[in-house]
């Protein structure tokens, strides 16, 4: 009779514990799952907020190569853009011929300012912001998940602004 | 009286390991949280500020006593962003100060840029401090 009594207050307590072993497993994965995803997205933030941020400054403080990349007959694979012959301040002509890439091959425009995974919109305006100039790539409707880069340029005889938005 | 010191030793147990695996999670959540490298940015766009302040004239005109057209630059930065010009030279009395309205005190992440410009052939310091709002 005693034996039998303990057995069972020994099973209960083995269910009651593992319950309890079990809820708090569970919760701990829940947790250690919600922090994976945290990361992940932070990471995949960081990574498009780097290629934007390494597109604007090849944009607005290089020439791009070859120097004179603008006057190429194609693009081919080992052409880098840019968009000045001295930093921030707009030539032109490049600044056509990026429209022209981005209008006909637009992959290439992506792939060459190293976003080909994303979507890429280059916007370039007056310094209120309410002229645009210049119009490039895909916008976004979605604007919590975009990242934008606002630079300061010189085109045109005044100073300007070009927005570089990337987005997935 | 065995099975209130096994129960005891249960919510004991209970307890021990929910704190332990709280704070290991919190730990790991401390040490590989990454950041978003917004410096860089910072840097950028204060070393633009000052090339196209400098290139259209502006910090001439500020030192002749026009801050207005420097200031509408600063204005047009990125709501986030506060940045203060500090210009000055080193032999006269001349400190000239240009800030971005709406930006009081130092916020995220402060950087400090020069520029040397020459104005009717006299050198200035151009000092930037940038910050993101905090």
């Amino acid at each position: 009779m005693l034996l039998t009594k303990k057995a069972q207050v020994f099973t209960i307590d083995f269910v009651l514990a593992s319950f309890i072993l079990m809820i708090i497993i569970l919760t701990f994965l829940y947790l250690w799952n919600f922090l994976g995803v945290r990361w992940n997205n932070i990471n995949e933030y960081n990574k498009q907020y780097a290629i934007g941020l390494f597109a604007t400054e090849s944009l607005v403080t290089n020439a791009g190569n070859p120097p004179s990349w603008e006057n190429l007959e194609t693009i081919n694979q080992n052409t880098s853009f840019g968009l000045v012959n001295e930093r921030n301040i707009i030539n032109q002509q490049k600044l056509d011929r990026l429209r022209n890439v981005s209008l006909q091959n637009y992959s290439l425009f992506k792939e060459r300012l190293g976003a080909t995974n994303y979507e890429l919109f280059i916007n370039v305006t007056n310094m209120n912001r309410n002229v645009s100039f210049y119009v490039m790539g895909n916008a976004s409707l979605q604007l919590n998940e975009t990242v934008a880069f606002d630079r300061f340029i010189f085109f045109n005889g005044s100073i300007s602004i070009l927005r570089l938005e990337i987005w997935k | 009286m065995e099975m209130k010191k096994a129960f005891l030793l249960t919510v004991d147990g209970v307890i021990a390991l929910s704190m332990l695996l709280v704070i290991l999670a919190i730990i790991v959540n401390q040490v590989f949280q990454p950041e978003v490298p917004r410096g860089a940015y910072l840097k950028q766009i204060s070393l633009d500020t000052l090339k196209v302040l400098d290139y259209d004239n502006r910090i001439a005109s500020a030192i002749n006593g026009n801050t207005t057209s420097a200031r509408s630059v600063l204005e047009a930065l990125p709501i986030n962003i506060c940045m203060q010009l500090n210009i000055e030279h080193s032999l006269n009395s001349t400190n000239i100060t240009v800030a971005k309205p709406g930006c009081g005190g130092y916020g995220n992440q402060l950087q400090t840029s020069y520029r040397t410009v020459t104005v009717s052939g006299t050198r200035y310091i151009v000092k930037l401090e940038s910050w993101f709002r905090g």
